[in-house]
C-alpha cells in the first residue's frame, strides 16, 4: 500500500475565487478536491474501521461520518498527510462507535475469550473466508486499539513500520513495541484456538 | 529496527485469517452515500476556511484575507451547517457573521498546529440512541438551524429507530431541516421506509421530491425506478 502522494490543496480552492471572483469556480474546486480525496482514500478508510472493530454492516455509516470530518476540516489537511488526518480520524471514529455499541449492550463483535472455543484447528488448516474472518475479529477485538491498528497496518496492509510511524505520528520504537506485543497477542489466542478454548 | 517477518508468510492457519480481512470491500451504495453526505458538508469546511483567514487576516492585517474568509463564509450558509440561528443576507455582514468566526476560530488555531495529531472528531457527539428510547413526534415551533453534529446524530439515531419501525426522527428531521446537509439521505430513507410498508403513493410524493431537489442524487435512478411503477 503507498501513501497518498496527491496534494489535496487546503487553501487553493479558497485562493482560486480570490482573483477571479467567480465563485462557483472555488466551490468546484473545492469539489474537485473532496472527490480526489474520497476517490484515493475511501476504501482504505472503509477497510481500516473494519478492522479496528467496526462490524461490516455499520462500516458505511462510520466511514460517512470519517468523510464528514474530512470535508469540514478540508483547509486543515496538510499535503501529502491526507491519509493520516484520515486514518487518524477513523481510529477516533471506530473508539467511539465500539464505546456507543458496548453501552447500548450489543455484541459488536465477541469480545468473550470463552466464545472462541472454535473446537480444535489444525496449524494447517485452510479456513473459509468467513470462518476466518470470524475468527480474526474474535482476536483482534481481545487487543488494545492501539496495538490493534498498527498490528492491521503491518501485518494486513504490509505497510514498513517506518510508514506505520509516519501515518500514526508516533516514534518508530513506539511502533516496533506495539508491534511485538500485538503478534504475542495475536499468537497466545490463536495457540488457544488451536487448543480449542479451556 | 529490524522488521519482523509477516505472520501471513507461516501460511495454513495464520495465513487463512490474516487474509480474511483482505475480502473485506464496502457497498457501492454506502460509497455513493458517503460522497454525497461529504460534498454536502463542504459549506461547513468553507466556514473553517473563512475562520482560518480571518484570524490570519487578524494578525497580519492583510484585507483580502477578510475577504475571502467573509466569502467562504457565506459560501456554506446555503448548506444550513453554519453554527448560526439568524439569517446571513449575501454581501451583508450581521452579527451572525462575526458570531460564527468568533466560535470557529479557537478551533483552528489548535488544529493547525498539528493535523495528524489533531482530534478531527472530538467534537462529534455519541451518536448512538439510549436503549429502548423512542422519541415522540413532539412538535417544534422554533427551532435554530441545527449543527452539522446535530445533524449526524439526529439522522443516525433515525437510522436505528427506522430499524425498530419508529419514523418518528425521520420525520421530525425532514419537518425541521428543509434545506439539512443531509436531506437527502433523510429522504431516500424515508422513501424506503414508504415503501417497505407499502404506501407507495407517498413514496412517489417523496421520490418526486428528491428528484427535484437533487437531481444528481446518488438515489436519483433508484428513485426514477419507484416513480416508473
Amino acid at each position: 500500500m503507498q501513501h497518498a502522494a496527491t496534494r489535496v490543496g487546503a487553501a487553493a480552492p479558497v485562493a482560486a475565487g480570490v482573483g477571479t471572483g467567480v465563485e462557483t469556480a472555488t466551490e468546484n474546486a473545492a469539489e474537485r478536491a473532496f472527490n480526489q480525496l474520497f476517490d484515493e482514500h475511501y476504501d482504505f478508510v472503509w477497510a481500516t474501521l473494519r478492522r479496528l472493530g467496526v462490524s461490516a454492516e455499520a462500516a458505511d455509516d462510520e466511514a460517512q461520518k470519517v468523510f464528514l470530518v474530512a470535508a469540514r476540516k478540508l483547509a486543515d489537511i496538510q499535503p501529502g498527510r491526507e491519509r493520516a488526518f484520515l486514518h487518524g480520524a477513523s481510529v477516533r471514529i471506530a473508539s467511539d462507535a465500539r464505546y456507543s455499541s458496548r453501552r447500548r449492550g450489543e455484541i459488536f463483535a465477541s469480545l468473550d475469550d470463552a466464545s472462541m472455543s472454535a473446537g480444535e484447528l489444525a496449524a494447517d488448516e485452510l479456513l473459509d473466508q468467513k470462518r476466518a474472518r470470524e475468527l480474526l475479529d474474535q482476536i483482534l477485538d481481545t487487543m488494545d486499539l492501539d496495538e490493534r491498528s498498527v498490528f492491521a497496518l503491518y501485518e494486513i496492509d504490509g505497510l514498513t513500520m517506518i510508514e506505520i510511524a509516519d501515518l500514526i505520528g508516533v516514534p518508530q520504537g513506539t511502533v516496533a513495541s506495539r508491534l511485538k506485543r500485538a503478534r504475542e497477542h495475536f499468537e497466545r489466542k490463536l495457540s488457544r484456538l488451536q487448543r480449542g478454548a479451556r | 529496527m529490524t522488521s519482523p517477518p509477516r505472520l501471513v508468510g507461516r501460511g495454513g492457519l495464520t495465513r487463512s485469517i490474516i487474509e480474511s480481512a483482505k475480502g473485506d470491500q464496502p457497498s457501492r451504495e454506502g460509497r455513493e452515500r458517503a460522497r454525497a453526505a461529504g460534498l454536502a458538508a463542504l459549506g461547513a469546511g468553507a466556514a473553517t476556511s473563512a475562520a482560518l483567514l480571518a484570524g490570519a487576516a487578524k494578525a497580519t492585517g492583510k484585507t483580502t484575507a477578510i475577504a475571502v474568509a467573509k466569502w467562504a463564509l457565506l459560501a456554506a450558509i446555503p448548506v444550513s451547517v453554519a453554527t448560526t440561528s439568524y439569517v446571513v443576507v449575501q454581501g451583508t455582514k450581521s452579527r451572525s457573521t462575526s458570531r460564527a468566526l468568533a466560535t470557529a476560530e479557537p478551533s483552528l488555531v489548535a488544529s493547525t498546529a498539528s493535523v495528524a495529531s489533531s482530534s478531527p472528531v472530538a467534537e462529534l457527539p455519541s451518536l448512538a440512541p439510549e436503549p429502548g428510547s423512542t422519541v415522540a413526534p413532539a412538535p417544534q415551533p422554533v427551532r435554530r438551524a441545527a449543527s452539522l453534529e446535530e445533524q449526524i446524530t439526529e439522522l443516525d439515531a433515525a437510522r436505528h429507530a427506522l430499524a425498530r419501525g419508529d419514523t418518528s426522527i425521520l420525520d421530525r428531521y425532514l419537518a425541521s431541516n428543509p434545506h439539512g446537509a443531509l436531506r437527502e439521505q433523510a429522504l431516500w430513507l424515508k422513501i424506503k421506509s414508504l415503501e417497505e410498508t407499502g404506501r407507495h403513493d407517498q413514496a412517489k410524493v417523496r421520490a418526486r421530491e428528491l428528484l427535484s431537489s437533487y437531481p444528481r442524487s446518488p438515489n436519483a435512478e433508484a428513485a426514477r425506478r419507484i416513480l416508473e411503477r
